[in-house]
């Protein structure tokens, strides 16, 4: 088949368009660097989403044939799979912005516990960068993008003096944090990406509550407003829509050459080449592309001396537990919108108490779904029918409260991304396959958890939902996938130094999660977006002095 | 005179068409709210399995003060899933003949509230698979309705607030 091969050398390529790739593209370009930006989709419409049609509304619209936008990606489109019988839930979003236009907004700073944990408990590879190396970065980030939170800090979380101010907290989050207190247990003001007053031009939240189908006036940040269409102003960024990347290619002098890609509609095989390439699609899908870029000095993907990349994978394990705060009972119903999701968070606290633990590392918790909702689903829950049935609803509608604890995974080389001997493809290119699982250190921090969420809704005197003792949410389903091209000093044990540069190929840059060398228990965007500018900070730099 | 209402729906399009210019004040969020019911139609289920769900859906949430799950039409949401997955509708259907089976349609209220009280307390069985899932068609039904979510639980949310205040309850979690 016919292969479109622009003779144009580009400046740098960056592979995607969500918080890494979008970061990376506006950084370059406002310090002077011409960029190219594939992305596999097309911009979104917020003139599409459904951010206001109520639930019934919503019903009726789709009684009448019709359908919200198609944010996330069909996994019929690019198919994976995984090692039965866990299931790995895989959540991704191909288009502008990426996963930025839906994601939870929960914006937490890495600290030191996070950073020091592998070297001092030994396992794995230790960070190649402490905080202090990247609070710099946090300050930028949260000052670009707008964050909102307490002086509440922690030394699990550490604070900013950048924070827009934290919205008012919901009743049943008050009786929360209470009840924490008198477990010992801290509960502070959450950090999200949301914009509790009008920020950099950004309109300020209105308290929808809709966030999870897209905001139509961009009040919390997103990849697109926030960063590509300022770097769109500069003259110096131009994207390839529909651009679906399979590889990238490698010269004859080991550096990165070029990107080989597939229009997403026509198939067509194109290649453009590059003389420095980010790769930011995210953690799951960079992989796959770097497995996939294969060579005669690369035999198992490129950059994969160590043989680290696609192994290593972690994402956090969580599940949910909910209750009714008695002193709710019967009460008048608030609109709980808020800013969407919890207006609280719990950091991680095992590390404080001088207790020894049967496992390593640690978690913290999120409390989403606390106060009314759009729904009574947890009337499915309570037994009986009937007139008396529909007044116990009633009555628990506004006392709902919930607890959502999320623990760290350890990296472990057998919880591996691979794309040998998987069906390709609509383009012929390998799809993906994930083997996961968690081991001992895992069930034992579960253990823990379900000790403290247990213990924290009976301090508030809750009536508990049944819950199982043990059961997790899908592997997967926190979409905080990391460590599958981990950075750090060994060259033998990691694929990028602490400027996200392959340690193998000097002209190539992974700036998504899949760089991380830990998970930690915390949503990771804020800290990619924070390594992201540090990289391509290095970046620019290098690229002046005549380095790369 | 126009009413309201007309009034609204009749803007409801400009405001759809420029939303970028209000975005500010978010001045289009009261408009983007009005949109016309349509009539409901059963597409899976016929005319005497309809009029039994409806009995099973009312005597799972019935009529109160406000009301209940068949003033909200909630046995048309459950035709729509059986309309939307053939596979569960088939499954539906035949659990509908065993409700017929028992003599629900043509039993009067203490009867049917007999009926379902005895499978609501056989979990495990067959007859409470089958309650159980009538039930939580109901609940998801029923509480994503206007009728159940406004009338019934007081939500008055998913709509534009200039200030968020939250708990203004000092003495909650003191």
């Amino acid at each position: 088949m016919y292969i479109q091969k622009s003779p144009e050398v580009h400046d740098v390529i960056v592979i995607g368009s969500g918080a890494a790739g979008g970061m990376a593209a506006w950084n370059l370009t406002r310090q002077g660097v011409n960029v190219t930006l594939l992305d596999a989709g097309t911009r979104f419409r917020k003139e599409d989403f459904w951010s206001h049609v109520k639930p019934w509304q919503w019903r009726e619209r789709v009684e009448k044939g019709m359908a919200p936008p198609k944010i996330r990606l069909d996994e019929k489109e690019q198919p994976y799979s995984w090692k039965e019988p866990n299931y790995f839930e895989l959540i991704r979003v191909w288009g502008r912005g990426g996963k930025t236009n839906i994601w939870g907004r929960v914006s937490l700073r890495y600290s030191d516990v996070d950073f020091e944990g592998p070297a001092k408990d030994g396992w794995e590879i230790p960070w190649p960068i402490r905080y202090k190396d990247i609070a710099p970065y946090y300050d930028k980030v949260e000052q670009q993008i707008g964050v909102c939170g307490g002086d509440d800090d922690q030394d699990s979380l550490p604070g900013s003096k950048f924070h827009l101010p934290p919205p008012a907290l919901r009743c049943g989050e008050k009786f929360l944090q209470s009840a924490a207190k008198r477990q010992g247990i801290s509960v502070v003001n959450v950090r999200r990406a949301v914009l509790t007053k009008p920020h950099n031009g950004q309109n300020p939240c209105h308290y929808c509550g809709a966030c999870g189908r897209g905001c139509d006036v961009a009040a919390f940040f997103n990849s697109t407003d926030y960063l590509l269409d300022p770097a769109e102003k500069t003259g110096r960024l131009k994207i390839i829509d529909n651009a679906v990347v399979a590889r990238i290619l490698l010269g004859d002098n080991g550096l990165a050459t070029g990107v080989q890609y597939f229009d997403r509609y026509t198939k067509q095989e194109r290649v453009i080449q590059g003389k420095r390439i980010v790769l930011g699609a995210s953690c799951i899908d960079s992989t796959r592309i770097l497995l996939n870029s294969k060579s005669a000095k690369y035999p198992t993907g490129i950059g994969n001396t160590s043989g680290v990349i696609g192994n290593y994978l972690c994402e956090q394990v969580r599940f949910h537990m909910y209750g009714f705060v008695p002193e709710l009972l019967g009460t008048k119903t608030l609109n709980d919108d808020g800013i969407g999701g919890e207006h609280i968070y719990m950091p991680r606290f095992n590390h404080r108490d001088g207790k020894k633990r049967d496992y390593l590392r640690g978690y913290g918790s999120q409390f989403w779904g606390t106060g009314s909702q759009p729904g009574a689903a947890f009337a499915k829950q309570m037994d009986g029918f009937g007139l008396s049935f529909k007044g116990a609803v009633k009555k628990r509608y506004p006392a709902l409260v919930a607890m959502h604890p999320y623990g760290e995974t350890l990296p472990r080389k057998e919880n591996r991304i691979s794309v040998e001997g998987t069906p390709v493809d609509m383009y012929g290119v390998p799809t993906m396959r994930i083997e996961y699982n968690i081991g001992d250190n895992e069930k034992k921090m579960i253990a823990e958890m379900y000790d403290m969420a247990e213990g924290v809704l009976r301090a508030a005197k809750a009536e508990i939902l049944p819950f199982e003792r043990g059961w997790l949410d899908n592997f997967g389903s926190a979409i905080h996938e990391h460590g599958t091209c981990r950075m750090g000093d060994d060259p033998k044990r990691s694929a990028l130094n602490g400027f996200n540069q392959m340690h193998d190929v000097k002209n190539l840059f992974v700036v998504d999660g899949s760089a991380f060398s830990t998970a930690s228990e915390k949503n990771p965007t804020l800290t990619i977006l924070a390594l992201a500018w540090r990289a391509t900070d290095n970046l620019a730099e290098e690229i002046k002095r005549g380095n790369i | 005179m126009k009413t309201r209402r007309e009034i609204l729906e009749a803007t409801a399009g400009i405001a759809v068409a420029v939303p970028l210019l209000q975005a500010q004040d978010h001045s289009q969020h009261g408009f983007l709210q009005i949109e016309k019911a349509v009539p409901k139609v059963a597409r899976f289920f016929n005319k005497q399995e309809m009029t039994l769900l409806e009995q099973l859906v009312e005597q799972i949430i019935p009529r109160s003060d406000t009301p209940g799950a068949a003033d909200a039409k909630v046995h048309y949401f459950v035709d729509f899933q059986a309309h939307t997955n053939a596979k569960f509708g088939a499954q539906l259907k035949k659990d509908l003949a065993w409700v017929k089976k028992q003599g629900f349609g043509k039993g009067d209220a203490a009867k049917q509230i007999a009926l379902l009280t005895d499978w609501s307390k056989t979990k495990g069985t067959e007859p409470y698979r089958v309650f159980k899932q009538l039930k939580d068609l109901t609940i998801d039904g029923y509480y994503g309705t206007k009728e159940g979510l406004t009338q019934e639980l007081g939500w008055n949310a998913n709509t534009f607030l200039r200030e968020f205040k939250g708990c203004t309850h000092p003495e909650h979690g003191a």
